[in-house]
């Protein structure tokens, strides 16, 4: 039986530390790919960096620093939507970075319509848990899990008092781990954002061109996608400002995301 | 009461002239306006302040082109909060004789044995035209927009002017200006009254003039504008202006009488706009348009160590001076630096929007020597030469002299920058450009940290290993507990048998027996006793709740045997009470 404990024990350790080393040879693969992208875009090659960054993303290297160098590339290439999408991915995953955030602000600021993020008063945002990537996040709850249940483990064989105070405070932790890492996770997948890819987009009464025009967007513009239906998709932008536009106008933030 | 009436007057004439004696005295000469055609009389005024002693009249220079008419002195006395304040001010009209720009003045006066002068001042004169702008046609009223250059590069000013010319009274004006995208409109100094002349007819002529800048290259089209007013009907007039037609005998209730509203439009005006030239352009150049001067100054040259001298520089001219940066003062190796708050002073007049930026800087040496104060430099366009012009200010000597060195430890900023100056002043950082920040090109760039965790297949043994690991551990110590009970049960089922087999084995060994008694019952009641006493007997058994008479039974078996083993005698099996063997199956029932 104790045998049994230990080999679980060591095949927990080896799904920890396995992936990364597999992971350290794959960045060699893509670090060639990554130096040619970015030595496109310092010779103002940036519809070269822009493939170049593509590929990488395709080829599995979707990281915050990625999106953002691509940001960059179509911000130059005057992708203001495309642009403003990249960032925003890359603000998944690094959601600390100040370049990140300076660009951001910087290509939001271009944006010709007067509406603020939909996510701006989010829980997630609220509580602060905006500031970690869902990845952070479930570390710190394996971290607090395997802590919890060590201590639990301690107290099969041993049970002290210290024992029995820490692992109060355990528990209290990972509840409050285990409840950010549920609203990372349903803020991931319920994310509903898109961007405005093309300059201006008209949003109608109905998804059919014959149907009246009730507002025009603008790119950048960061829209509540609801659903699609054929070629269309209902989109909100405040809450009195619904309606129906091609879907090949906009692109949603979580399409990409892993 | 006369004499004391006399001695008072006498009084205050003496500090009236005692005051007005030492005052400052200055001359200034200003027009009514800046541009006039060959018909018009345009009003020139000298004004000497600061002195009552007026009694010589200015000398003009510049007036070799006009006919000039004296209009009158006169002067005045003011007494505000017990400062005494007097002036002289002459009136000439002047008639320009030929077109052309002209510079009139400066004015001379010669008071108390000094010669003072006046600044000077331009005037363009043009040829009296029948329509020299964009106006609504002539008759008793109407109005004229022109404007100076309707060619200009972005950010360069332009003359907006518009007169309203009426040889009747109007009444409540209103005038709208019409809005251009990247246009703006400023306003240059108060409507000007004059009088003139057009197509042969006279006219009071009210004019505004306006700085235009463009912000954007491009074509544009300056809309109308608009002037609204109300014409006073002439039924509506009372009989004081019929009968005096003087503006003195005005109707003193004017305002109640009737008027025609009547609304006036100028013609839209084209503009064109250019870019500022790329080629030339220097690598500082701010976006100032215009024609600028810069100046500098340190003061004193020479000074102690610890002592501080100010360096002022200063930019002026006609222009977009809101675009005049804040120059960077670079670090010395000799001295402290401490810059004041640069201070803009925007000034307008009919020839356009100008101004003078101030800079200063207090230097405070550490070390004596002779040292340079680097130069200056500033970039802008002149849009009258259609070049880039840099301005640099002279290279600066200063000269230190060994100072006290206390001077030097104990000086404190807040004590000499000028005059003003409390304490080192923080500049607010000014935003010269935009962009975004650069690409990140780091290898570590291409992975997202923890992301194989918590991603793939090793999402679940991540998420769900620890529990499983305690599970199995739980699993683990319950088995063995388990387990453990197992074995004690077996041990005491096969207690007696274990006793039967050993008994049995033994003939006459006292001791022999009491080991297999201690056996069965360190079997049965799962002990680890050495050597079994009759009261630990009585006493385990008791535990058990063993029937008594059986207890006793075997406690005097017991110490018989005992008895017989340190007697050193053999233990007859026959001769106990009761066969032992019984007695210990009775027990194992009890125990069960």
């Amino acid at each position: 039986m104790t045998r049994l404990v230990r080999l679980a024990a060591a095949g927990l350790l080896i799904c920890c530390l396995a992936p990364e080393r597999l992971m350290a040879q794959n960045i060699n693969s893509g670090a060639e790919s990554f130096f040619e992208a970015n030595q496109a875009y310092k010779n103002g090659q940036f519809q070269k960096a822009v493939d170049g960054y593509q590929k990488l993303i395709e080829a599995g290297f979707d990281t915050g620093h990625v999106y953002f160098n691509l940001g960059n590339a179509y911000f130059r290439l005057g992708a203001l939507g495309k642009a403003i999408l990249y960032y925003e991915r890359a603000r998944l995953l690094i959601p600390r970075d100040d370049d990140l955030a300076f660009n951001l602000a910087h290509a939001k600021e271009q944006v010709v319509d007067a509406v603020g993020d939909p996510q701006s008063i989010s829980m997630a945002k609220i509580i602060g848990l905006d500031s970690f990537n869902r990845y952070e996040v479930f570390l710190i709850f394996t971290v607090v899990n395997i802590l919890f249940f060590s201590l639990l483990a301690v107290r099969l064989y041993k049970k002290s008092e210290w024992s029995y105070y820490l692992s109060i405070l355990a528990a209290i932790a990972i509840s409050v781990c285990a409840g950010a890492l549920v609203l990372k996770w349903y803020g991931a997948v319920a994310d509903n954002r898109a961007v405005i890819l093309s300059k201006e987009t008209l949003v109608r009464a109905g998804p059919d061109t014959k149907d009246i025009v009730l507002f025009k967007i603008h790119e950048g513009t960061l829209v509540n996608y609801e659903h699609k239906e054929g070629d269309w998709v209902l989109l909100h932008v405040l809450k009195d400002k619904r309606g129906w536009t091609e879907s090949n106008q906009l692109e949603l933030l979580r399409n990409e995301i892993r | 009461m006369k004499k004391s009436t006399a001695a008072l007057a006498m009084l205050i004439y003496l500090l009236l002239f005692w005051a007005t004696a030492f005052a400052d005295v200055s001359v200034t000469l200003k027009m009514d306006r800046v541009e006039a055609t060959l018909v018009d009389t345009v009003q020139m005024q000298v004004s000497v302040s600061g002195t009552r002693a007026g009694n010589a009249a200015p000398v003009l220079k510049g007036m070799e082109s006009f006919q000039v008419t004296q209009g009158g002195t006169s002067s005045r006395v003011e007494i505000v909060n017990g400062s005494v304040s007097s002036s002289v001010d002459f009136t000439y009209f002047i008639q320009p004789q030929k077109t052309g720009t002209f510079t009139i003045g400066p004015a001379e006066i010669e008071v108390d044995g000094r010669k003072l002068s006046s600044n000077t001042v331009t005037l363009d004169v043009t040829k009296a035209s029948q329509s020299s702008g964009a106006g609504t046609g002539t008759g008793p009223v109407f109005i004229e927009a022109s404007i100076s250059t309707d060619d200009i590069y972005v950010e360069e000013q332009s003359i907006y002017t518009i007169k309203l010319y009426h040889r009747v009274d109007v009444d409540e004006l209103s005038l709208k200006l019409p809005e251009v995208a990247h246009v703006s409109f400023k306003q240059l100094g108060q409507p000007h009254n004059y009088q003139t002349v057009y197509a042969g007819v006279s006219y009071a002529v009210m004019e505004v003039r306006y700085a235009l800048l463009a912000s954007k290259a491009g074509g544009f089209v300056i809309g109308p504008s608009r002037m609204n007013m109300i014409v006073p009907q002439a039924g509506g007039r009372s009989m004081f202006n019929n009968f005096f037609n003087d503006p003195f005998f005005k109707d003193p209730f004017s305002s109640f009488s009737s008027g025609r509203p009547l609304h006036l439009s100028t013609r839209p005006i084209d503009l064109t706009v250019h870019d500022l030239p790329q080629k030339d352009k220097p690598a500082d150049f701010s976006g100032l348009v215009g024609d600028f001067k810069m100046t500098s100054q340190l003061e004193p040259a020479r000074l102690k160590a610890g002592e501080s001298a100010t360096l002022t520089i200063r930019v002026s001219g006609r222009g977009n001076t809101t675009r005049i940066p804040d120059i960077d003062f670079p670090e010395l190796s000799f001295a402290q630096v401490y810059g004041d708050q640069p201070v803009l002073e925007s000034t307008s007049n009919g020839h356009g929007i100008g101004g003078t930026k101030t800079m200063k800087w207090a230097l405070v040496p550490e070390k004596e020597g002779r040292f340079e104060i680097p130069e200056f430099m500033l970039s802008f366009f002149n849009p009258d030469t259609h070049t880039y012009h840099t301005l640099r200010t002279p290279r600066q000597a200063l000269t230190v002299l060994p100072g006290k060195k206390q001077e030097v430890a104990v000086f404190n900023a807040s004590s000499h920058i000028g005059k003003n100056h409390q304490e080192p002043l923080k500049r607010k950082i000014q935003q010269i450009g935009e962009d975004i920040l650069p690409i990140h090109t780091a290898a570590k760039d291409l992975s997202v940290p923890f992301r194989t965790l918590a991603s793939g297949w090793r999402f679940w043994p991540t998420l769900f290993g620890p529990v499983i690991v305690y599970l199995l551990l739980l699993a683990g110590s319950n088995l063995r507990n388990r387990s453990r009970q197992g074995l004690k049960r077996s041990r005491a089922k096969n207690a007696f048998r274990k006793f039967k087999k050993r008994y049995q084995a033994v003939q006459n060994d006292g001791a022999g027996i009491l080991d297999a008694f201690t056996a069965y019952l360190n079997d049965k009641l799962n002990l680890c006793i050495g050597t079994l006493t009759a009261d630990d007997m009585v006493r385990f058994l008791g535990k058990q709740h063993v029937n008594g008479e059986v207890v006793n039974k075997i406690r005097q078996n017991i110490e018989m045997i005992e008895s017989a083993v340190y007697a050193g005698n053999d233990v007859k099996k026959a001769n106990m009470a009761d066969d032992f063997l019984k007695l210990v199956k009775a027990l194992e029932k009890e125990i069960r």
